[in-house]
């Protein structure tokens, strides 16, 4: 019984020790955690834009500026844009 | 890949230069692939499709609108200043804050696993772009007047307001599970802090860390067990910022934002190839150009009061 109690109290005093870190540890850990040292990798984990060659044209954003330009250059306008958004701003 | 990678990888050089030459080419939402003249004949029709259409930068359909946009008499094609759409003048996006800042931010979920690698998530419609609009007395809100080496500060409840609003937060995770960000955690708050790390005669050196707590409801969810929300998304924040005193004026401003997404109750939503289901935002100074000057999509969807409102709901 003695025993059984010195376990139980053992096991009381180590999970005060480890419950906080346990806790702690539902956040990501060493490499998978944001930090100093992985701040570069996940910027280019998350930015992604290169692969968007249309980012690269010049687009007009005001239908008045870009009717004069098509006018005055006699070019037609080709939209880009949906109900989701234009793909050079919200994608 | 995303329709809109595949429509972005199809532009070939020979269609780049296409573009730059013959076409006068308009940012707005107007249908994607739509190509008419200056006062508005419609010379082809939008693409069908959600997103960037595939099929917009199509070489063959650019020619053949090319084409049909030659055989018009010269006063379609070049018509007076007086014959164009009036209207079109009154349109046109707001226009970032004088002496604000723009920063650009990209979103993306992903399988994070516990060495740091990231894995695709096929539930996500691929990267997303955004843009976050500060005034000018935001701005100088976030630089002491007299800043310290070691000083602290909370970031102002306004960041974390204005950025719930955003739709990378819940599209980046989305897939077929939209879903909206509810305008208050009900357990957490956010900790988010900046702190002055070094400060010279001509620059104030800050860095931002802590977490922004955000609660999801997905729409459509049945048999919910968790009427305040459907999973949560702790952002975890890291950032550097450097304020330059005399153009008083940031010329750095990189944060990195990452959370794990938690499931509550029966909500249940597709995983990631490996990994735990990860949603990451970058921000940093936009370019200044005129692409990075449309306006944030949260912006452009509700009134310019409601995102610059500092007033918590």
């Amino acid at each position: 019984m003695k025993r059984r109690l010195l376990s139980l109290g053992s096991a009381t005093i180590l999970a005060g020790l480890f419950l906080p870190l346990r806790a702690a540890d539902e956040r990501p850990q060493g490499k998978a955690r944001l930090s100093p040292q992985t701040f570069k990798h996940f910027q280019q984990v998350i930015r992604t834009d290169y692969v968007f060659r249309w980012r690269c044209l010049p687009w007009e954003i005001n239908p008045g500026e870009a009717a004069q330009k098509a006018a005055r250059e006699g070019k037609p306008i080709l939209t880009f844009g949906g109900h989701d958004g234009v793909p050079l701003g919200f994608e | 890949m995303s329709t809109r990678e595949r429509a972005s990888r199809s532009l070939d050089k020979e269609t780049v230069e296409l573009l730059k030459t013959q076409y006068v080419l308009l940012a707005y939402p107007w249908g994607y692939g739509k190509v008419m003249t200056a006062g508005g004949k419609v010379i082809l029709p939008q693409l069908d499709g959600h997103g960037p259409a595939n099929g917009s930068f199509d070489p063959a359909r650019l020619r053949k609108a090319l084409a049909l946009f030659r055989q018009l008499p010269q006063t379609a094609r070049q018509p007076r200043v007086e014959d164009l759409p009036a209207e079109w003048r009154k349109a046109g996006y707001p226009t970032p804050p004088k002496g604000g800042l723009v920063l650009k931010l990209h979103g993306r979920a992903f399988g994070l696993d516990d060495g740091g690698k990231a894995h695709p998530f096929a539930g996500a419609d691929g990267p997303m772009l955004d843009f976050f609009w500060m005034t000018e007395a935001e701005v100088k809100a976030l630089v002491p007047p007299s800043p310290r080496k070691g000083d602290s500060f909370a970031m102002p409840n306004w960041f974390a307001r204005r950025l719930r609003g955003y739709r990378m937060n819940t599209e980046a995770l989305a897939g077929p599970l939209a879903g909206r960000v509810l305008s208050r955690h009900s357990e957490k708050t956010s900790t988010l802090t900046l702190s002055v790390e070094e400060v010279s005669a001509g620059e104030v050196h800050l860095g931002l860390h802590g977490s922004l707590p955000l609660r999801f409801a997905a729409w459509d969810v049945q048999n919910r067990r968790v009427p305040e929300g459907d999973y949560d998304c702790e952002f975890e924040f890291l950032g550097y910022l450097t304020y330059d005193r005399g153009k008083e004026r940031f010329t750095r401003f990189d944060l990195v934002a990452l959370g794990a997404v938690k499931r509550l109750g029966s909500f249940k939503r597709p995983k990631p190839e490996a990994g735990a289901l990860t949603n990451g935002i970058t921000f940093e100074l936009s370019n200044g150009t005129v692409v990075e000057s449309i306006p944030p999509y949260s912006l452009r969807n509700s009134q310019a009061q409601d995102y610059f409102s500092h007033e918590e709901p």
